[in-house]
């Protein structure tokens, strides 16, 4: 099952943020739902490029960040969890080291368009 | 939204020792060195500097834990005096801080780090001072003596090892593999006479690829490493976290949570301390099919004669560390 079957999913064309609002070389958070059965996804600029991710880190299924919003960006577009250090690079999402190597975050398909950043359409 | 922007500082570490070819480190006011059969940790108090000597290996072993464990939940004390606090995000390294002769007379030190810091720090030093021939992450019956002695090359193999995880279970589609032969993983000499048959699994339609079940006694009996649960099934924020135990766990975990323990096979016998001080709280001799909860108020270390089975059940609940600080949940699941 991927993050679409999440019951707090986006939907496609869904407007996630304005595009300026994400500064390069930054990590933005955003939540949708709340409580235990909130679906967390971040985006990542780097560049004119930017890209979106579940924020659930494959080693044990956690938010890469602690406290909301405060990412562990470290440089060359890579990302620490800040829970037990898994790095991953943010262009394709792969841990490069720590307890999920070899594994990947799962990617959101996005499209920036008129400003805004948008979930992709299918 | 703010975002943590943290650089990676160098390590800090000395040129290689002419009598030992072991490089020194330094991280904050603390200080590691190791020689032929010692490793020394250094700290500043009271216009003093204080050194705490462990043996080697027993030092490697606690580093690859908290290495590969990206500092696991709370406390990894590498013994009675040194370790460190995850914070997530931050990490406290501390000497002497949850040892009460130390502590009482303000001869203890804690300093906070960034991650990525310490992490690299702690790498660097676990590269430089295991030697070919050592791995950290194994029995004594499964490896070399060569940590002993001047430095002599690398094991880089298996250091680099992980924590297994998976996102469900392994063996379900796009999961993590099962361990086989052919990937690496052949049955441990402990567990020769363990079944290596796997469950049928008959889905309803439409739920082909959902419903699964494994073998859990066949997939730890191919366990490559000792004390070092890897992640076998994932229910939201309930993680099981099976391992295989042989001679002792090489640091005392405290936890900063409750930790459910269910031994699957032969028997280790637990020493629980009070978190704080150390003070004995108990001794467990737990027996296959024996169930513990480990309080969120203690550190437990654990010796086992015999490679046995343990499940690790942890409850990953984000913020469960605050409420326990708080007073909001007690540090044990029930009361008698």
């Amino acid at each position: 099952m991927g993050w679409c079957a999440h019951r707090h999913a986006p939907a496609p064309g869904t407007i996630l943020c304005p595009e300026s609002s994400v500064d390069d070389g930054t990590c933005r958070e955003l939540r949708f739902g709340d409580g235990d059965d909130v679906l967390s996804l971040f985006l990542h600029r780097r560049g004119a490029q930017i890209r979106a991710y579940v924020n659930s880190c494959p080693h044990f299924s956690l938010p890469l960040n602690a406290r909301s919003g405060n990412f562990l960006l470290l440089a060359d577009s890579r990302l620490m969890c800040a829970w037990h250090c898994a790095v991953f690079e943010l262009d394709h999402g792969l841990c490069l080291e720590g307890p999920a190597k070899g594994m990947s975050l799962e990617p959101v398909d996005v499209q920036v368009s008129d400003g805004f950043v948008r979930v992709a359409a299918p | 939204m703010s975002t943590q922007l943290s650089n990676e500082p160098g390590v800090k570490s000395s040129a290689a020792s002419n009598r030992t070819g072991y490089r020194s480190f330094t991280l904050g006011s603390f200080s590691f060195s190791r020689d032929e059969y010692f490793v020394q940790v250094s700290w500043p108090a009271k216009g003093q500097v204080l050194t705490h000597t462990v043996s080697a290996d027993a030092f490697l072993r606690a580093m690859m834990r908290d290495v590969a464990w990206g500092f696991f939940y709370g406390w990894v004390n590498f013994d009675d005096v040194v370790g460190t606090r995850n914070l997530y995000g931050k990490v406290e390294l501390y000497a002497g801080r949850y040892n009460p002769a130390y502590s009482a007379k303000g001869l203890d030190l804690t300093e906070t780090f960034e991650s990525p810091q310490i992490m690299a720090t702690f790498k660097a030093i676990l590269d430089d001072w295991t030697n070919a021939g050592f791995d950290p992450f194994a029995a004594p019956a499964e490896t070399g003596k060569e940590w002993i002695g001047n430095k002599n090359g690398h094991n880089r193999e298996a250091i680099e090892r992980q924590r297994q995880a998976c996102r469900r279970m392994p063996g379900l589609p796009g999961d993590a593999d099962l361990r086989s032969d052919a990937n690496g993983f052949p049955i441990n000499r402990a567990f020769a006479d363990v079944p290596q048959t796997a469950p049928e699994v008959h889905a309803e339609a439409g739920f082909e690829g959902e419903v699964h079940a494994i073998n859990l006694f066949a997939y730890l009996s191919r366990s490559d490493v000792t004390w070092n649960p890897s992640v076998s099934s994932v229910c939201g924020r309930s993680l099981c976290c099976p391992t295989t135990e042989e001679y002792i766990l090489p640091i005392k975990h405290g936890n900063d949570r409750v930790e459910w323990f269910i031994q699957l096979s032969d028997e280790i016998d637990w020493i629980i301390e009070d978190k704080q001080t150390g003070a004995p709280r108990a001794k467990v001799k737990m027996k296959a099919g024996d169930v513990a909860a480990m309080p969120a108020d203690i550190r437990h270390q654990g010796f086992a004669r015999k490679r046995s089975m343990l499940l690790v059940w942890e409850n990953a609940t984000p913020g469960l560390p605050e409420m326990y600080e708080a007073g909001e949940l007690k540090p044990y699941p029930i009361e008698f």
